[in-house]
């Protein structure tokens, strides 16, 4: 692998990762150098970096899938790596490939890692080698024909996951309940896998039944340090994406967090990993734990692991690509506290979740001891139907689960994102269940207790019809024609104290 | 000052006075003392009745997000006046329209087809999720607006579905 100082990163994404990225770049003194569709002109990532190159029109497969002019800009711009967040080209061999082919740093893992981690099948049996125990299941070709798959199915009993080899949040994977939907699983699968991956292949998984997500970080440098940064719970899932993380993990104890942490750093190694990598395992009812897969990226979950470890893991993973140390060692990592995130999605939770776009007429976000938001958008943003749905990420750090569990609820109630639909009254409704305060959740927990989850019916309260008049009668111009996009780094809680508003009306004259 | 808010099917009129040291706010027939303690771009810090008030409106055309303390925020229309509701569509509607924004990936009928309850009409794709639009009773096509490749946005007709009785469901 390729490593050496770094001066100028390019920065391959978009959205709030590309904006956490930046700011790691700037702590280190490197110059962040943007990409950006023309869907994202003048977005919030594009505001933070010293400098943008626009590389295509909106769909990503014509800008932030084109490695061709991502690697173009990185040249151009005389950036000596790149780092490619999450989703687009962050687990693509291919690119980590082209990247190094040209000259550059490529800021993950190497090339062969991801290749076989991004092979779910080829992953399985490496794990399986490995000593580490993967989900019952089926691996054959991939091409195997519904007659063949229905046998093992039978054979692994329902219900069973249809999932692809290429795989992963998701994408390509269905859950059949009983014999009779496996075909049609099997053809929405592999079409779905086909047009996302380019790999039709399918592999079978039982599934576990109240499965908690738990997962492990892991960190490994180039000179053979691998450790682990504990686990993360990511049991709270809707359609299969994550929408809130802990860390401690509410289920395990010291032996099982010991036990899942040396089976991380034994995956990792067995694939000679170096960089930030997460190893996904499901526990079942019995305690057993089982490799679901390995992200062979930064996460979007990660900050709640920088939130009880103090590492940083986006500066970690740049120093580690420049050729550096771990920077800690596995006896010096703690857990200390309890951290959460809740990720702020523009999407209708009482429709199915379905993606909201439009223009964020204000977004204001909390701030204070024990809080941080990683924001992807800022007031006068647009929200384009052509991207990931996430906003932002609201994280809260307290000394237990109950002070977290508080300071969340708190701070979500603070967080305003006022033009797009969100998630965040469901996100209040989860922080406020009994069987997520009582950390029994698992991932059945949404689609069980939720689905007939609606926004409450809040009529129109007397103080919200009065503050809708007295603002029309204060007001004679529309608000939102005297803002203009900020930065992300001025004071966006609106909330308290009333003050601290000076930022906020700078960007506007 | 006389304002009409919607909300929903619901049209409710607000009067506002000036009136040392703030306003009288008349919602129909009951009448509030409001203090403006400070208004500043979106927000604005009231005191109704004595009791404070945090707000953040916004608007959009006759839209208006309001954000009350720590709770919900709330969507109202600012309207003409009394307004008739306009009513829903009916329920043997066959305008079939996108759930969410996104991307035709297949449609799977033709016009002139005649299609049972149930059968996938158009095959969308938002955040490469698949979502389907399906007929929800049996009809024929009558038109259809969208081809693959298409980016649409929620609400817009993809295909519009003449309601027929299904042959094997005929009574008798």
């Amino acid at each position: 692998m390729r490593s050496g100082p770094i001066t100028r990163l390019l920065i391959a994404n978009r959205g709030e990762i590309a904006v956490r990225i930046a700011r790691a770049c700037r702590a280190l003194g490197i110059v962040p150098v943007a990409v950006a569709s023309e869907a994202d002109d003048g977005a919030l990532h594009t505001r933070v970096a010293a400098e943008t190159v626009p590389i295509g029109p909106p769909p990503a497969a014509a800008s932030y899938l084109r490695t061709d002019r991502i690697i173009g800009a990185a040249r151009e711009r005389r950036c000596e790596a790149i780092h490619p967040g999450y989703g687009f080209l962050a687990q693509s061999p291919e690119f980590a490939e082209e990247v190094e082919r040209a000259g550059l740093i490529f800021v993950g893992p190497p090339a062969a890692a991801i290749r076989l981690m991004g092979d779910k099948m080829a992953a399985r049996r490496a794990m399986a080698a490995a000593g580490v125990a993967v989900v019952p299941g089926f691996e054959g070709t991939g091409d195997e024909d519904d007659v063949l798959l229905r046998r093992e199915a039978d054979r692994i009993g329902y219900p069973v996951l249809v999932k692809a080899a290429g795989g992963g949040g998701g994408r390509g994977m269905r859950v059949v309940r009983a014999p009779e939907e496996l075909g049609g699983a099997v053809e929405s699968a592999r079409r779905e896998a086909l047009k996302a991956f380019g790999d039709a292949r399918l592999f079978l998984e039982k599934v576990i039944e109240e499965a908690r997500h738990v997962e492990v970080q892991v960190l490994a440098d180039a000179r053979g340090g691998c450790l682990h940064l504990f686990e993360r719970e990511c049991s709270i899932q809707r359609r299969f994406q994550k929408i809130v993380e802990e860390s401690p993990s509410p289920l395990l104890d010291a032996r099982m967090r010991e036990d899942m942490g040396q089976a991380a750093v034994a995956a990792a190694r067995a694939c000679d990993y170096v960089n930030a990598g997460t190893i996904e395992f499901l526990v079942g009812m019995d305690r057993r734990f089982f490799f679901l897969e390995m992200n062979t990226r930064i996460q979007v979950e990660h900050p709640v692991t920088e939130m009880v470890t103090g590492v940083d893991l986006v500066r970690a993973q740049i120093r580690i690509a420049s050729g550096e140390a771990l920077p800690v060692r596995q006896e010096d990592v703690r857990q200390d506290g309890h951290a959460l995130e809740c990720r702020v999605n523009a999407e209708d939770p009482a429709r199915g979740f379905t993606p909201s776009a439009g223009g964020i007429l204000l977004a204001s976000f909390p701030s204070g001891a024990g809080i941080r938001v990683d924001a992807g958008v800022a007031t006068g943003d647009v929200v384009s139907p052509y991207y990931d749905s996430l906003l932002a990420k609201i994280i809260v750090h307290a000394r237990d689960r109950q002070g977290a569990l508080e300071r969340m609820q708190e701070a979500l109630g603070k967080t305003a994102i006022l033009g797009v639909e969100t998630n965040l009254s469901f996100l209040r409704t989860i922080l406020a269940h009994p069987v997520f305060r009582g950390g029994a959740a698992t991932t059945s927990f949404v689609e069980r207790d939720l689905s007939a989850w609606r926004p409450q019916a809040a009529g129109l309260p007397d103080d919200v019809l009065i503050a809708a008049a007295l603002a029309d009668t204060l007001r004679p111009a529309p608000v939102q024609a005297a803002l203009s996009h900020g930065t992300g780094d001025e004071e966006t809680d609106l909330f308290s104290p009333w003050g601290r508003l000076d930022g906020f009306r700078t960007g506007a004259t | 000052m006389l304002l009409h808010f919607r909300s929903g099917q619901v049209t409710r009129w607000v009067r506002v006075e000036a009136q040392a040291p703030g306003y009288r706010v008349v919602l129909e027939g009951r009448s509030f003392d409001v203090v403006v303690r400070r208004s500043d771009g979106p927000l604005l810090d009231l005191l109704v009745e004595g009791h404070p008030v945090e707000a953040i409106v916004v608007s959009d055309g006759e839209r208006r997000i309001i954000k009350v303390g720590d709770r919900d925020p709330v969507t109202i229309l600012r309207t003409e006046g009394a307004r008739r509701a306009t009513g829903p569509a009916g329920p043997a509607d066959g305008r079939l329209t996108a759930a969410m924004d996104g991307q035709v990936v297949a449609v799977m009928t033709r016009q002139g087809d005649r299609v049972e309850a149930g059968a996938t009409l158009v095959v969308l794709e938002a955040m490469k999720m698949e979502m389907r639009v399906v007929a929800p009773f049996p009809g024929r096509v009558r038109t259809i607006s969208c081809a693959p490749g298409d980016v649409v946005e929620r609400g817009r007709v993809l295909v519009d579905l003449e309601p027929e009785p299904s042959g094997e469901t005929l009574p008798g």
